[in-house]
């Protein structure tokens, strides 16, 4: 005889970047449903793309979000170059990078220290861990300023920069602002590494998930504001042109946002599978503060993903120091980009992962079509699968406390669900 | 630090909110009239006609900051005496404000923390919002002695929507609301340097547009 169901609801989750709501029903034992739902501006502004000019997305798309326009940017960007068959010069692509490690820094400082690491020291968010622990909210603070003075330098200003283009940027930043922003990125970077130890001796829980990991290709390094290819964990290798031949987007009626699968299946975007697949492009320091912090070359625990955070942290404040240390200026600031008739595609390793912009422009470059798929619309199946393992694994643990735990796993990947709407409802029902 | 550097910290207006986001755009919106209105007031100082009225006093010297995330108030916050916050309200349940009303609230160093709304939705759009902002800033001693928050209340906050036509009528009021806040501060310095003028309680009240 069967038990009656149990339905967990928390209308609120604190603490993510997004708005929508959670729902799971419990029964003999097994979540027999777990819906992640969200709403999705990105929808809006495909629609808002259509007929505008095709230099226009990189404004309007980095609108979308606050915490990560520069993935926005580029991956605008790349996808209108692809279509105008233009490659930005070397020192224009470097320049990219820079800024992308800025907005790397920004965002993956305040998820592992104010949004997550909350939950591992057991408090109920920033401001109740600053009381005991003032001095790593500081550091953290301190860290996500690195970052914001980094994209005002090269980008213009630190949220949604103005100085990105298609074809380059609008001017380039002198070199002696550059050379400025190296001591404060210094300390950021020792502030970064003093909270290894303690991150490295937490308790984390053990939940091993078998997701398909999806990532650009490291042909430039760790993947970040580029890329020719996607590679997976199954061994695959496919042109970004061919996203939409491996990752069809699916309507649930749960959800504002669509739900990818590759090649039908759920897969996951984001720190876990750029490490796992890319562990061997981080740089020698990131490595180390990977060892240290108990990490193995791979990661399939959810959980462990604040290490991974941080060790990505490292990588884009040490890639960051490297760039500025080498910058020799560059012959132009943009090159310039003509409109032909054609399809684009371009990618970008967003801080929560892949972000995949597709644009068709006509002749005189007028936008026709637009499709943007941001990581947490990817990640959603994965998600949705992780919280169920959570479930499933802590039946014996009272609604308050297993509220508590599915929370914990929705924070962990530090979902952006609607990179402009700021709060996720979750709802956790027992009947 | 300079002294005048020092004064310049002493006081900080704040606009906070999303200029693409309809009613969100409220804070940088206001932030640009004050900002007219302090030009225009130092200008008046300077050029005060012979035989002319007597002009009106100028505001003392502050910083206008325009942030698209409550977050970095915390950084803004270090070394300010007095905090002029102006933001999008969202007012939920049964009495709350009609899109447009202008709302004073008040907090700072030794007063209570800003009544959140049970709702936390109703905290505003922003990850991070103003009241968890300003509590941070408490929990690492960045609060200030003052802190004035001039809410406007929001009727719509989708991405790409145009600011709605009670929230737009709004902006004079609430722009001379902080205008008055900098008068009273300049007026109780002048009679009591020094001595700041009695701090708000809240809520103090809602302002019709």
């Amino acid at each position: 005889m069967s038990t009656a169901p149990r339905e967990l609801t928390v209308p609120m989750l604190a603490r993510v970047e997004g708005e929508g709501g959670m729902h799971v029903v419990v029964q003999d034992g097994r979540a027999v449903e777990v819906q992640l739902r969200i709403f999705e501006p990105p929808r809006f502004f495909e629609g808002f793309l259509r007929g505008r000019s095709y230099l226009e997305p990189p404004d309007i798309t980095a609108r979308i979000c606050g915490i990560c326009p520069v993935a926005y940017q580029f991956s605008a960007c790349l996808a209108i170059e692809d279509a105008c068959g233009v490659v930005v010069p070397e020192e224009l692509r470097l320049l990219r990078r820079l800024l992308y490690c800025g907005e790397w820094i920004e965002s993956h400082a305040l998820h592992v220290f104010m949004l997550h690491l909350p939950d591992l020291l057991g408090y109920d968010g920033a401001i109740e861990m600053a009381a005991d622990h003032r001095g790593l909210v500081e550091s953290a603070l301190r860290m996500k300023r690195a970052g914001n003075e980094l994209m005002t330098v090269v980008g213009g200003r630190s949220v949604h920069p103005v100085n990105v283009r298609v074809g380059g940027f609008h001017r380039l930043p002198e070199p002696a602002a550059l050379r400025a922003l190296r001591p404060m990125l210094s300390a950021a970077l020792d502030d970064a590494l003093a909270a290894v130890p303690l991150l490295a001796r937490q308790e984390y829980p053990d939940l091993e998930q078998p997701h398909l990991y999806v990532a650009l290709d490291a042909g430039h390094g760790y993947p970040l504001e580029s890329g020719a290819a996607l590679v997976t964990s199954s061994g695959l290798t496919v042109p970004v042109s061919s996203f939409g031949t491996h990752i069809v987007e699916h309507q649930v009626g749960h959800s504002h946002a669509l739900q990818g699968r590759f090649d039908g299946q759920p897969y996951l975007v984001g720190p876990l599978a750029r490490y796992s697949l890319h562990f061997a492009a981080l740089s020698p320091v990131a490595q180390q503060v990977a060892s240290a912090a108990g990490l193995g070359r791979t990661c399939r625990n959810p959980f462990r993903s604040i290490l991974v955070r941080l060790v990505e942290l490292v990588h884009a404040l040490v890639e960051a120091l490297a760039i500025i240390d080498a910058w020799d200026g560059a012959p132009v600031a943009a090159v310039p980009v003509e409109p032909r008739a054609a399809e684009g595609h371009g990618a970008t390793e967003a801080p929560r992962g892949l972000l995949y912009h597709r644009y068709r422009i006509d002749g005189s470059g007028t936008i026709l079509a637009a499709q943007i798929v941001p990581p947490t619309a990817q990640n959603q199946p994965a998600i949705e699968a992780d919280l169920r393992a959570v479930v499933e694994a802590n039946l014996g643990l009272d609604d308050e406390a297993l509220t508590r735990a599915c929370e914990t796993a929705i924070r962990t990947y530090d979902p952006c669900i609607s990179c402009a709407t700021h709060f996720l409802r979750l709802t956790v029902d027992r009947r | 630090m300079s002294r005048a550097e020092a004064d310049d910290r002493r006081i900080l207006v704040v606009g906070i909110g999303n200029p693409d986001r309809a009613d969100d755009a409220i804070g940088p919106a206001v932030l640009g009239l004050v900002a007219e209105q302090l030009a225009l007031r130092a200008l008046g100082a300077r050029a005060r006609p012979a035989g002319g009225s007597a002009p009106r006093a100028p505001l003392p010297p502050c910083r206008l900051v325009v942030l698209p995330d409550p977050m970095r108030l915390v950084d803004e916050l270090d070394g300010c005496e007095l905090a002029i916050v102006v933001d999008a309200v969202v007012a939920a349940g049964p009495g709350a404000q009609q899109p447009g009303a202008v709302l004073l609230l008040g907090t700072g160093q030794g007063q209570p923390a800003l009544p959140v709304a049970p709702d936390p939705t109703a905290g505003g759009t922003h990850g991070l919002g103003l009241p968890a902002a300003l509590e941070l800033a408490r929990a690492l001693g960045r609060m200030p002695d003052r802190v004035a928050v001039v809410g406007v209340v929001a009727q719509q906050l989708a991405p790409g929507a145009p600011m709605s036509a009670q929230v737009r009528a709004a902006i004079p009021t609430a722009a001379m609301q902080v205008v008055g806040l900098l008068a009273t501060e300049a007026a109780a310095d002048a009679l009591h340097p020094g001595d700041p003028p009695p701090w708000l309680p809240h809520p103090v009240g809602t302002l019709d547009p």
